[in-house]
């Protein structure tokens, strides 16, 4: 059975098995779901799913589904559909359970959504944002966010008498990541196969921490997150090399300011990857709602990655590899809060995201493009 | 002249429109169960209870905030003033709570006789229906909203 058929199977299996627990328990039970098309177009290099011909090929639908079985115990399932130039995917976003002890305290167990920042736990969702996209040095593959950790977990809310709240979650278990690296390449190697531009790790043994204080400012929150846990690198018969064990920590700070008309939002991220690579990151946010539908949207989003073991590397063959700023305006029309077109346009510089069909050989030939510009169009639901 | 004329009456059409428009919006009053003992919550208060951020009466049951639909002119003015937000920006945030599985909004009611019942049969309810509304029918009582 394909993997796609397995997971249709698990969650037609888990509505049917939620509604017949919600029948027999009489728990309230919601389904909701969001998703999106855009199209994308760049002058050149590739750039998070735009290309130079032009994609029509990203899409995306999430179901989610939440069961109120009893006034203490909760179970809550997600599961996502991508597809993409070079994805084709179902996976499982979160699923948990989760008991009440009280407003403060919540216990939390399965695979739940990764609490860090402001958007982690909507990474999707594109009706809770401006750009059809997530700023990329932050959100993107560079091993800062994941988008779920598995384990348990504590989460809890409380207001102090001077209107001040606090909302902390706490975390343990295990993070998978996808994260691009392309400064790799630029490691002479007598096998070029062997460079993990792309890699997939898991960072073991992981304990984090998020606090978000509200102040008495309606629509003011901010806060930190941070976590660190432990990766091996992985045994390979080129190399020969022993399995060692390095620390994965990261940190970020967080600040969001919503009105009616206007949002102001902005993140640090710091990442030291043991003895992979390091990474430095921010982003500034600002929109402006200038009627009912229409909404004007800017970003500036900056990172900056340094491999750690850095002999056989020739940096200045192509620095860029490790830099990424990209300039974003966007211009949306919002139907209603469930539904929105979005129109962006970026400016960027640096390859870390944006690279050619083939970097190596663009690298080898010098023909590396440090700068690229790309507009994406498309709509975004929930429901 | 006629010109003036025209444009001179559409003005006050529009604006006689937007009287009569901005006359059709009423108070509302906030309503519990006439065996809640309370007879007055903070505005705060009020607003954290239906967002869910605190979800407990002083004497420790559980709040049940029932809502009117959202294209009520009552839920607009009711969330303007006591969220001080207009209703999509509380739907964004509702949106927010329930894909990061932390929670879906209260139960929305589509007219205010189905809000007078829910909470005329659910003792920890709370809700809120035009100022004008008769409450004879019912087991429920007004409460005041401090700033």
């Amino acid at each position: 059975m394909k993997p796609k058929t397995v997971y249709l199977f698990i969650l037609l299996s888990m509505l049917l098995g939620i509604a017949n627990l919600s029948a027999q328990t009489q728990s309230e039970l919601s389904i909701h779901g969001f998703g999106g098309w855009v199209y994308g177009l760049t002058d050149g290099n590739h750039y998070i799913g735009s290309t130079n011909e032009g994609s029509y090929d990203q899409s995306s639908f999430s179901l989610n589904i939440n069961a109120l079985v009893s006034q203490h115990f909760s179970v809550h399932s997600q599961v996502e559909w991508i597809q993409g130039e070079e994805i084709d995917e179902v996976e499982l976003d979160f699923s948990f359970a989760q008991w009440k002890f009280s407003e403060f305290l919540e216990f939390r167990l399965g695979r739940v959504k990764h609490p860090f920042g402001i958007f982690a736990e909507t990474f999707d969702v594109g009706t809770v944002r401006p750009f059809y996209k997530l700023a990329q040095g932050y959100y993107g593959s560079t091993g800062i966010v994941a988008e779920s950790y598995q384990g348990i977990g504590l989460t809890g809310m409380h207001f102090f008498e001077n209107d001040w709240g606090l909302r902390y979650d706490v975390y343990g278990g295990e993070i998978q990541f996808t994260t691009m690296n392309p400064a790799e390449l630029l490691r002479e190697s007598d096998d070029s196969n062997f460079l993990q531009v792309e890699e997939e790790s898991e960072v073991h043994n992981m304990v984090g921490i998020r606090l978000t204080l509200y102040a008495p400012l309606s629509g003011l929150d901010f806060g930190i997150s941070v976590y660190s846990g432990s990766e091996e690198t992985e045994e390979t018969e080129e190399t020969e090399e022993t399995e060692e064990t390095f620390d994965h920590f990261a940190y970020s700070f967080f600040v969001d300011y919503s009105t009616d008309g206007w949002a102001l939002r902005g993140e640090y991220g710091y990442l030291d990857q043991g003895r992979k690579h390091k990474a430095e990151t921010f982003y500034l946010e600002g929109t402006h709602n200038f009627s009912e539908h229409w909404q004007a949207a800017i970003r500036y989003d900056w990172l900056d990655s340094e491999l750690i073991h850095t002999e056989n590397v020739n940096l200045s063959a192509a620095h860029s590899l490790s830099e990424h700023k990209d300039l974003a305006m966007g211009l949306n029309y919002w139907f209603n809060t469930n539904y929105v077109l979005k129109l962006s346009y970026h400016i960027v510089s640096g390859n870390h995201f944006a690279q050619p069909d083939d970097v190596a050989d663009a690298v080898k030939n010098g023909t590396l493009d440090t700068s690229t510009k790309g507009v994406m169009v498309g709509g975004q639901f929930s429901f | 002249m006629k010109a003036a004329i025209h444009l001179s009456l559409s003005v006050f059409l529009l604006f006689s429109g937007g009287l009569l428009k901005a006359q059709k919006v009423v108070s509302y009053k906030v309503i519990v169960n006439s065996s809640n003992s309370l007879s007055s919550m903070k505005k705060g208060d009020l607003s954290k209870f239906f967002l869910k951020k605190k979800q407990k009466w002083p004497d420790g049951k559980d709040v049940l905030c029932v809502d009117l639909a959202v294209d009520s002119s009552i839920r607009k003015k009711f969330s303007k003033e006591i969220h001080g937000r207009t209703v999509s920006a509380i739907k964004a945030y509702w949106q927010k709570q329930i894909f990061s599985g932390r929670g879906v909004p209260h139960l929305e009611l589509d007219s205010e006789s189905k809000i007078l019942k829910h909470i005329h049969d659910n003792p920890t309810a709370i809700g809120y229906v035009a100022a004008p509304t008769s409450l004879s029918k019912f087991k429920v009582k007004v409460i005041n909203i401090e700033e």
